[in-house]
């Protein structure tokens, strides 16, 4: 779609290069979150064979760390076009037609994200609220609403940019 | 409107949505939120969109699959695929058709540590292609050994799509990953048959290589200590119950990693890149997951799978007849659908019907068989026109590669498929065994 991105003001460009560059960011965060928990489970495993004792509360860390690497995960996702789609039914349509269905998409992104930005507040003001937490290292909940909301702007923003876009480009 | 139709408007308009190329995932949350709206009112949507994917995303059955994506994303970078083909075919290389043999012995070793069939089939055909077409392989036969044999790297634990049916249908991840063990060595060993029976067909399609002494074969092993150890330790160790999928998974990568940093000779920029592409592969599945259980969550609601297993039973139909129609599904979906969207579509519509039908086993049996047989099925889609993933993957690696050559290369696999079908269903003994006998 870059070939109706004309006649932009510069900000709206550097927006857009930040909104890639901090949904790769994100992507590398989860990654790095990730491999301390892989290691913190192997360390786990050792102790667990060797001297008996396991780090307590591993799998509550894993669960809560890896939720959140999936939420750190989602920007990059959907900036990368990472979706599987079906596609042979419209392989053979003119490639301004393919482009509104894709627009269609994310229109429908924007919308979903904008409910998850919504919703995902309210449900982590409300795990906040009542101190919902884990069992046994009693970690709060609401840790993990708060990249799940982040992730969703992201989402929000990137979708929005191609919208507009291609609304722009199809009245020029 | 009854219920019924209800489900069966959305189910409509979902594959409408699908076919107008919105994202599987957001067609299905739109027509799951739509639904559920619609029956249970807006606010238990608005109200599941702030708890559920918190919720979900951090389970801890599904804490695997990031890990396993980057585990086989690290596998790929660890440079052992040039090893493990030479080694295989120091094994197979004399008997005729040999080489296209050790790219399936190959991928099934590669299958053994990565989860996914489009890495095992990109990174065995790159090595594996150009030796075949050195040794003037028929383009169809090198295509379709290396697009079957991808393939393998989901049915042969660990695999992405077990995982998700493990996930939505309550099994236990590990014993579905013993279960599908045989399977999946039988499908390398019937395609390696299907190998042989096609080059003494036509004997110009897949010449033999030199000969090799035992005592070379037995040298070349020590080659692929690597991926045997890790192969030992990630699956051993679920197998042997020392641990759970996920600490394996996390060993695993932990494992890889130092692989792909020492042998592969892997760079911090290689890395990055791993991480971003597995980033971007647990979007997409975790994107579907979230549709798919919106999706799902409206479907039961709509008490569609039981009234339809209320149906089924009044109708007395033979089990393994509906059995067979949900698989021809499979196959028919698999023209158009990712493999992995097609178990997390149907499965809350089939696995309640299968569940109340009499197959003579237990009910836990039961769900480890249905899900291995189902897993089978849907990988063919990988390799059938249309879409036919893996044998487009293969093309893009040999630009004089013509697509109908290719895809009637796939034929003798396609069969082996069908031949390994129908003795799983008939004998549930070979999924079972394995399982029965580790208990």
């Amino acid at each position: 779609m870059t070939e109706v991105a004309l006649n932009q003001p510069v900000w709206l460009e550097q927006v857009r290069i930040g909104i890639a560059w901090l949904s790769r960011q994100f992507a590398l965060v989860g990654g790095f979150l990730m491999l301390v928990l892989a290691t913190m489970t192997v360390i786990s495993i050792t102790g667990r064979a060797l001297f008996g004792t396991a780090i307590e509360g591993d799998y509550e860390l894993v669960e809560a760390g890896l939720g959140i690497t999936v939420f750190l995960f989602l920007p990059e996702g959907h900036r990368a076009n990472g979706h599987v789609v079906v596609d042979i039914f419209t392989n053979n349509l003119a490639p301004r037609w393919v482009a509104l269905l894709e627009t269609i998409g994310e229109a429908f992104f924007f919308v979903v994200s904008v409910v998850l930005i919504w919703q995902l507040t309210l449900g982590g003001l409300d795990a906040y609220d009542y101190m919902e937490q884990s069992m046994i290292l009693e970690l709060p909940l609401w840790i993990v609403f708060v990249p799940g909301v982040l992730s969703s702007v992201l989402v929000a923003l990137t979708s929005l940019d191609r919208v507009v876009t291609f609304v722009r480009g199809a009245g020029k | 409107m009854t219920n019924v139709e209800l489900a069966f408007a959305m189910i409509v308009l979902l594959m409408l949505l699908m076919a107008m190329r919105i994202p599987i995932a957001l067609s299905m949350m739109a027509c799951g939120a739509l639904g559920y709206g619609l029956l249970a009112g807006p606010d238990s949507v608005l109200n599941y969109m702030g708890t559920v994917p918190v919720s979900k995303f951090s389970t801890f059955d599904l804490s695997v699959v990031p890990l396993f994506l980057l585990m086989g994303e690290l596998a790929t970078r660890a440079g052992i695929t040039r090893e493990l083909f030479r080694t295989c075919n120091v094994w197979v290389g004399q008997l005729k058709g040999g080489l296209a043999m050790a790219s399936i012995s190959g991928c099934a070793a590669f299958g053994a540590i990565c989860g996914s069939s489009l890495a095992t089939a990109s990174t065995m055909g790159k090595v594996a292609l150009p030796e075949m077409k050195a040794n003037n392989y028929q383009a169809g036969l090198a295509a379709g050994a290396l697009a079957a044999g991808g393939t393998l790297g989901i049915l042969i634990p660990p695999s992405m799509v077990l995982i998700i049916f493990a996930v939505l249908t309550e099994q236990n991840i590990a014993k579905m990953f013993i279960a599908a063990f045989v399977p999946g060595f039988m499908a390398a060993f019937g395609y390696m048959l299907a190998i042989a029976i096609y080059v003494r067909w036509k004997p110009e399609s897949g010449p033999a290589g030199p000969k090799t002494t035992w005592a070379e074969k037995f040298r070349s092993t020590k080659d692929v200590w690597h991926i045997s150890v890790i192969f030992l330790i990630v699956l051993g160790g679920i197998y042997a119950g020392i641990f759970t999928p996920t600490e394996a998974a996390s060993v695993g990568v932990f494992l890889t990693a130092i692989l792909a940093f020492t042998h592969g000779k892997m760079r911090l920029a290689d890395f990055r890149e791993s991480i971003l592409k597995t980033a971007v592969s647990t979007a997409m599945i975790f994107f579907i997951l979230l549709g798919a259980d919106l999706f799902s969550v409206f479907i039961a609601l709509t008490q569609l799978p039981s009234i339809g297993a209320d149906m089924i039973l009044a109708a007395d139909l033979s089990p393994y007849l509906v059995l067979a129609i949900m698989l021809v599904t499979y196959l028919v979906l698999g023209c158009f659908m990712d493999s992995l969207a097609m178990i997390l579509l149907t499965i809350p519509i089939y696995y309640p019907i299968i569940a109340v039908m009499d197959f003579g086993m237990s009910a836990e049996d039961l769900g480890i068989w249905f899900g291995i047989i189902a897993l089978v099925v849907v990988e063919v889609g990988l390799i059938t026109p249309p879409v036919g993933m893996n044998v487009f993957i293969i093309k893009s690696f040999d630009k004089d590669l013509q697509l109908t050559e290719a895809f009637k290369g796939v034929i003798p696999f396609l069969m082996s498929d069908i031949l390994r079908v129908i003795l799983m269903i008939i004998f549930p003994g070979i999924t079972l065994w394995a399982v029965h006998l580790l208990n």
